[in-house]
């Protein structure tokens, strides 16, 4: 381990796509000796089980602002972070049934209002832009043409590489053991590493994903976080050849990334009805079911028969289940603890790939400037207190098909 | 013509395996179709593709070996019978005397398997049931014609290609390039819901105490040792060749 450092001014616990972006918004603004401490490699975690997805719906409008600030660096990550990030510029597609059309409407004004390339289409408009769409039981639909997906992993390693350039250390297959506080346990004093080496710094940012709710719990301080499972199957769609959109269907609570090089759709569940959690101890553990089930397999194959009647010839090409972290409200935490110098940046709920540029900017915001200097983007939602504060983020508008609307 | 496919549902060899007490650990590890099986499932629906008929699938395991049955009915297999075993122990002789007991009184002109199951790899089972029904059986084939009651089939054997001839009803074993399995199609996987799919017990087969006793029995699982650090030889070519025979002698003892 001689190669890590005895102090550090920053340590940042995960190389995921957040505390890889934190760490270059960090080193930008020259803060020296960051040290970022991965237990596996990067992006390993939620980042490469994240589908990608880019868009600018949602009914939050502080989360439309932050995802409408981010997509200027996926459209134009080579300028901005020296390299590609796979950015799919494909569009994205939103459809809603009947009880919802009002809302819709509303969304996308605010939407529009804050920026977002959108604006609702005809059934005869969806009919071109996805011909094999049955269109006949939604009640409306909008598209933002610069929608589509990026590639999380390509993100996370652009972010790794622009940070590193600027100096930041990102050590791989390094976990931390423990964050260390002062005797009272009032501020941060350091990190233990899996292999036992101590690094002396006064702030720790935890962007650990499910990892934060053990780190700190043994630091005293309650993570109201847990794990969910995600299952997926990818198809061969067959059908014409025409590239699609990334398509949020909220008439049958799915959704479809397109992959444009081979044509192949991951089909995705948006219905947290029947949500299957993970312990956060069994998470870190490895002890959770790593597939499907056959039952979320046959769900999302009636959903796409459902949806794509005419494509008789789609084939089931795999399965998988993923992982990720989520909070109470389906939103994230980018703020300080009781714990002075001790920062989190995690609870993502599945939803955190489309805003990591943003996020990235307002924890270093947070850490230097303690508040958002990002145009129209408050920190407060995003407090550990908000549960016991019973002040919770809603909007305005939001959509009645999802329990955990956090769209 | 009529085919049947013995099949088996194993654990998913992708996920990480780990064994407690000398035992596989089967929670939160995915089961999938034999690969193997596979190929055989897939050549059977190309005969009966080429040639008609009807396609049996079997399997002796536990209840939830039914999904393995299931993704082989959406690959195109007319039926499948599940002979339920979830306590007896049974080794590749009682698996084959059993196996061959549900084969015995249906019609059936090829029977097709995996070469080995990725679970204990034994390759034991196919050729069993050919002795026990006293028909031919060619094992690892990678090609098979049929035409009329001839069948031609070629078989790996040690980087070369052995081509057999024999007669129909044969029992043959997949052996990897023998075909490419097709991915069920999301109609097929409905489809497959709903065909007819048969439970049997053992008790209800023709067979004898004998014959579900084991012959063989596990003494232990362990799984392989993990890889040491790779060495590479540094200097010119007769310093490293130097230093080569020096490790093979003094710390391999292999030479």
């Amino acid at each position: 381990m001689s190669n890590l450092p005895q102090t550090a001014d920053v340590v940042i616990i995960g190389a995921g796509l957040m505390g890889a972006s934190t760490a270059y918004e960090l080193a930008k603004r020259n803060v020296k000796n960051i040290v970022v401490l991965e237990k596996n490699a990067i992006g390993s975690g939620a980042t490469g089980q994240s589908s990608g997805v880019l868009r600018g719906h949602y009914s939050y409008e502080l989360l439309t602002r932050m995802a409408v600030q981010s997509l200027e660096t996926f459209q134009h990550s080579n300028e901005i972070l020296g390299s590609g990030v796979g950015y799919q510029p494909v569009g994205y597609l939103f459809g809603v049934d009947h009880v919802n059309i009002e809302n819709l409407k509303k969304n996308v004004e605010m939407q529009k209002r804050n920026g977002v390339n959108t604006g609702l289409v005809t059934m005869d408009e969806v009919k071109e832009i996805w011909p094999e769409l049955d269109t006949d039981h939604f009640g409306a639909f909008a598209f933002e043409p610069q929608g589509g997906y990026g590639d999380p992993v390509l993100t996370n390693q652009a972010y790794a590489d622009a940070a590193r350039a600027l100096g930041v250390i990102i050590k791989q297959h390094c976990g931390v053991k423990r964050i260390i506080t002062s005797e009272d346990g009032s501020a941060i004093v350091g990190v233990e590493t899996t292999n036992n080496h101590i690094i002396s710094t006064p702030r720790v940012i935890v962007a650990a994903g499910i990892g934060a709710h053990h780190l700190m719990k043994n630091v005293g301080v309650n993570v109201p976080i847990k794990g969910q499972r995600a299952q997926l199957i990818y198809i061969s769609p067959g059908g014409s050849k025409k590239n699609v959109p990334s398509f949020g269907d909220f008439m049958h609570d799915q959704y479809i990334k397109p992959e444009v090089s081979s044509g192949h759709l991951l089909l995705g569940n948006a219905d947290h009805a029947d949500p299957q959690y993970i312990d956060p101890a069994d998470y870190d553990a490895d002890k959770y079911l790593k597939h499907a089930t056959e039952k979320a397999i046959e769900k999302a194959i009636m959903k796409f028969i459902n949806c794509f009647p005419s494509l008789e010839n789609a084939k089931l090409l795999a399965s998988y289940s993923a992982a990720y972290e989520i909070t109470p409200d389906g939103i994230p935490f980018i703020c300080g603890t009781p714990i002075e110098g001790a920062y989190l940046c995690t609870g993502f709920s599945g939803h955190g790939f489309k805003i990591t540029p943003c996020v990235g900017k307002l924890t270093a915001d947070l850490i230097l400037e303690g508040e958002s200097k990002q145009e129209g983007i408050d920190l407060a939602p995003f407090r550990l207190t908000r549960f016991e504060e019973n002040d919770l983020l809603k909007p305005a508008h939001p959509y009645t098909t999802t329990v955990n609307s956090h769209v | 013509m009529n085919m049947v496919v013995i099949m088996k549902q194993t654990f998913d060899t992708e996920e990480k395996i780990t064994i407690e007490n000398g035992q596989i650990v089967k929670d939160n590890v995915g089961s999938i179709m034999n690969p193997y099986d596979e190929y055989a499932v897939e050549e059977a629906v190309k005969l009966k593709e080429e040639h008609g008929g009807e396609v049996t699938v079997i399997t002796v395991g536990p209840p939830e070996a039914e999904s393995a049955l299931r993704t082989a009915l959406a690959m195109g297999a007319d039926k499948a019978v599940l002979i339920e075993n979830e306590d007896q122990p049974l080794d590749e002789y009682s698996i084959a005397k059993v196996l061959t007991a549900a084969i015995n009184n249906r019609e059936y002109d090829i029977i097709l398997g995996g070469n080995m199951s990725v679970d204990n790899g034994a390759s034991q089972v196919g050729p069993r049931i050919a002795e026990e029904l006293e028909i031919p059986h060619v094992a690892t084939i990678t090609k098979l014609e049929i035409d009329g009651e001839s069948v031609k089939a070629e078989r790996d054997a040690e980087g070369d290609v052995e081509i057999i001839e024999s007669t129909l009803p044969i029992l043959v074993t997949a052996q990897q390039g023998l075909n490419e399995p097709r991915y069920p199609s999301l109609p097929g996987i409905m489809k497959a819901k709903k065909k007819s799919l048969e439970r049997l017990a053992i008790e209800d087969l023709n067979v004898t105490e004998d014959d579900l006793q084991s012959k063989s029995k596990a003494v232990d699982h362990y799984l392989p040792p993990a890889k040491a650090t790779g060495r590479i030889l540094e200097g010119g070519l007769p310093a490293q060749v130097e230093e080569l025979v020096h490790i093979l002698h003094e710390e391999t003892k292999i030479v």
